[in-house]
C-alpha cells in the first residue's frame, strides 16, 4: 500500500502536480491531502452524510488521478475538483434521491429546535444551511466555505451570474429571517 | 375564382382571431419591457411555455415536499412567465413603464388586491389581478413596483393562491401567514 | 460579526475521518494492479488495441443519440430550475401583498378569487 507523504512547507503546487501526471504516487498523495478537505467538506454540506460523503469524495479523487494529464496547473485542479464535486453531488442526489437534509434525517447534527439564545450561532447557521433548497445551498456553501464571488460560482455550476446573485439575496434573506434577532 | 378564395381567405382569418385572442388573453405581453435589462443590476427573465412546463414537470421530483408542492401547481398551468429588474438606483424604470402592463390588465383581468403606499424611498404598488371567462378562472397577474425593483408575474392557466402562497414555507424560505 | 463572517465560520472546511488519503491511493492502486494470469506483453497490446477500435466505433454510434439525450436532460434541468424560481418569486410576491393589505387595513383580508 502506497502511504501519503507529508506535503513539504513551500512545496511548488505546479511542481507537485507535474510530478503526480509523471505517475509519482507520493506527489498524488500530497495533493489528495492538499484538497481532501475542500471536496469532503462540499460533498458532507450536499449530502449531510459522512460516509456518503466520503464516498462521493474518493469518487473524485478517483477521477482526479485519471484526468490528471489534462490538468495544467495547481489552479486548475482546484477548479476542476470543485467542479467534479459540485456535478457529483447534484448527480448523487438526483440519482439516490436524498431526503433533504433540512428534515434532519441524515445528518449528524443536533436536530433543529427552536431557536433559542443557547444553541450556538454556528450550529443554527450550519443547520439552516443545510435546509436551503440545493443549488441555492451549493451556491452559499461555494460562496461561504470557498470564497468564492458570484462569477466564479457562476462559471463553475454553468450558471448565470444574476441567477447565483439571486440564490445569495434569497437565501441570506431566509437565513436573517430565522435567526434570533439579537444575532442576526 | 380568386373572389371566391379571397372570401375563403378571410373567413379562416375572422374564425381565427377570436380564437387567437381568447389565447392571448390571460397572456401578457411583456417585450416592452426588456429594454429595462440594460440598466438593471439584477434580472430574472423566465418564459415557460406549455412545452417547456411539460420538460420541466417531468424533471422535477416528487421525492420530496417542496417539489411534491411545485408538480401539484404545476399540472393545470399553460405558461409561466417572470420578469424581474433590480436596479441601483430610484426613478430607473417609468410610469409608462408599469403603464404597459397595466393596460393590458382590463377586460377579463379582474383586480383581486391593489395597494399603494408612499414610503421615505419613494411610491411603492402592489396589484394582483385573475383572468376568468365565466367561471373558469385562467391566469395571474402579479405586478410590484417598488423604488428600486420591478416585477411582473403571468402565470396562464388556473392556478391555486392558496397553495402558491403557501410554497413559501416549503422552500426554506419564512412563511408570512396569509389569512 | 456580521452574517456574512459568522456562515464564514459555521462553513468552514471539515477534515474528512482519518485516513480518507491512504484509503484514496489504496483504491487507485487496487484498480491499477494487474490481476493473476495475465497475458504476454505482446498479445495483451494486440488485444487492448483491438478492443479500443471496436469500443470506439461502439461509442461513434452511441455518441449522438447520448449528446441528445443530455441536450434535453440539460434542457429539463434548466426548465425546472427556471419554474422553481419562478414561482418562488410568484408566491413571495402573494406574500408581499398580503403584508401590505394586512398593514393597511385592521380587518384582515384574504387573498381570494373575485366571486
Amino acid at each position: 500500500m502506497l502511504r501519503v507523504a507529508q506535503p513539504s512547507p513551500g512545496e511548488d503546487d505546479d511542481r507537485l502536480l507535474a510530478q503526480a501526471v509523471a505517475g509519482d504516487a507520493a506527489a498524488f498523495g500530497c495533493l489528495v491531502r492538499q484538497h481532501e478537505a475542500m471536496v469532503f467538506s462540499l460533498a458532507r454540506r450536499f449530502l449531510g452524510d459522512d460516509s456518503a460523503a466520503e464516498d462521493l469524495a474518493q469518487e473524485v479523487f478517483l477521477a482526479l488521478h485519471q484526468h490528471l494529464a489534462d490538468l495544467r496547473t495547481a489552479a486548475h485542479v482546484k477548479f476542476w475538483l470543485r467542479r467534479v464535486t459540485a456535478n457529483r453531488c447534484i448527480d448523487c442526489r438526483r440519482r439516490r434521491s436524498w431526503q433533504l437534509e433540512r428534515s434532519g434525517e441524515h445528518t449528524r447534527e443536533p436536530a433543529i429546535a427552536p431557536v433559542t439564545a443557547d444553541f450556538l450561532l454556528e450550529t443554527r447557521l450550519r443547520a439552516l444551511v443545510d435546509r436551503l433548497p440545493a443549488r441555492a445551498r451549493l451556491v452559499v456553501v461555494l460562496r461561504y466555505q470557498e470564497d468564492l464571488d458570484p462569477a466564479e460560482i457562476g462559471a463553475l455550476l454553468g450558471m448565470p451570474v444574476n441567477t447565483v446573485k439571486s440564490h445569495l439575496r434569497r437565501s441570506l434573506a431566509a437565513l436573517r429571517a430565522q435567526l434570533p434577532a439579537e444575532a442576526s | 375564382m380568386r373572389t371566391w378564395m379571397r372570401g375563403v381567405l378571410c373567413c379562416a382569418v375572422l374564425m381565427w382571431m377570436p380564437v387567437h385572442a381568447w389565447a392571448q388573453g390571460p397572456r401578457l405581453q411583456l417585450d416592452k419591457l426588456t429594454r429595462l435589462a440594460s440598466q438593471a443590476s439584477e434580472v430574472t427573465d423566465i418564459a415557460l411555455d406549455p412545452a417547456m412546463l411539460q420538460l420541466a414537470g417531468n424533471f422535477v421530483s416528487a421525492q420530496n415536499d417542496d417539489s411534491r408542492a411545485i408538480k401539484e401547481l404545476l399540472g393545470s398551468l399553460k405558461g409561466v412567465y417572470v420578469k424581474t429588474y433590480q436596479f441601483d438606483r430610484d426613478g430607473a424604470y417609468t410610469a409608462a413603464d408599469v403603464e404597459s402592463v397595466r393596460g393590458q390588465l382590463t377586460g377579463n383581468w379582474t383586480r383581486l388586491v391593489a395597494t399603494e403606499s408612499k414610503k421615505e424611498q419613494g411610491r411603492e404598488l402592489v396589484e394582483i389581478y385573475s383572468w376568468r371567462e365565466g367561471e373558469r378562472m385562467g391566469g395571474l397577474a402579479i405586478l410590484v413596483a417598488e423604488p428600486r425593483e420591478l416585477t411582473v408575474v403571468n402565470i396562464v392557466g388556473p392556478i391555486d393562491l392558496t397553495r402558491l402562497a403557501a410554497l413559501r414555507g416549503q422552500l426554506g424560505i419564512p412563511n408570512v401567514p396569509i389569512k | 460579526m456580521t452574517l456574512d463572517d459568522e456562515l464564514r465560520r459555521a462553513l468552514e472546511p471539515k477534515a474528512p475521518p482519518d485516513g480518507f488519503a491512504d484509503r484514496v491511493l489504496a483504491r487507485i492502486a487496487s484498480s491499477t494492479a494487474a490481476g493473476p494470469g495475465s497475458r504476454s506483453p505482446h498479445v495483451r497490446s494486440r488485444l487492448i488495441r483491438a478492443l479500443a477500435v471496436a469500443a470506439a466505433l461502439v461509442l461513434t454510434a452511441a455518441a449522438t443519440s447520448y449528446y441528445r439525450y443530455q441536450l434535453v436532460q440539460l434542457e429539463g434541468e434548466r426548465a425546472a430550475r427556471e419554474v422553481r424560481v419562478a414561482l418562488t418569486i410568484a408566491s413571495e410576491k402573494l406574500a408581499l401583498a398580503a403584508r401590505r393589505v394586512n398593514r393597511n387595513d385592521d380587518t384582515k383580508v384574504s387573498i381570494r378569487e373575485a366571486p
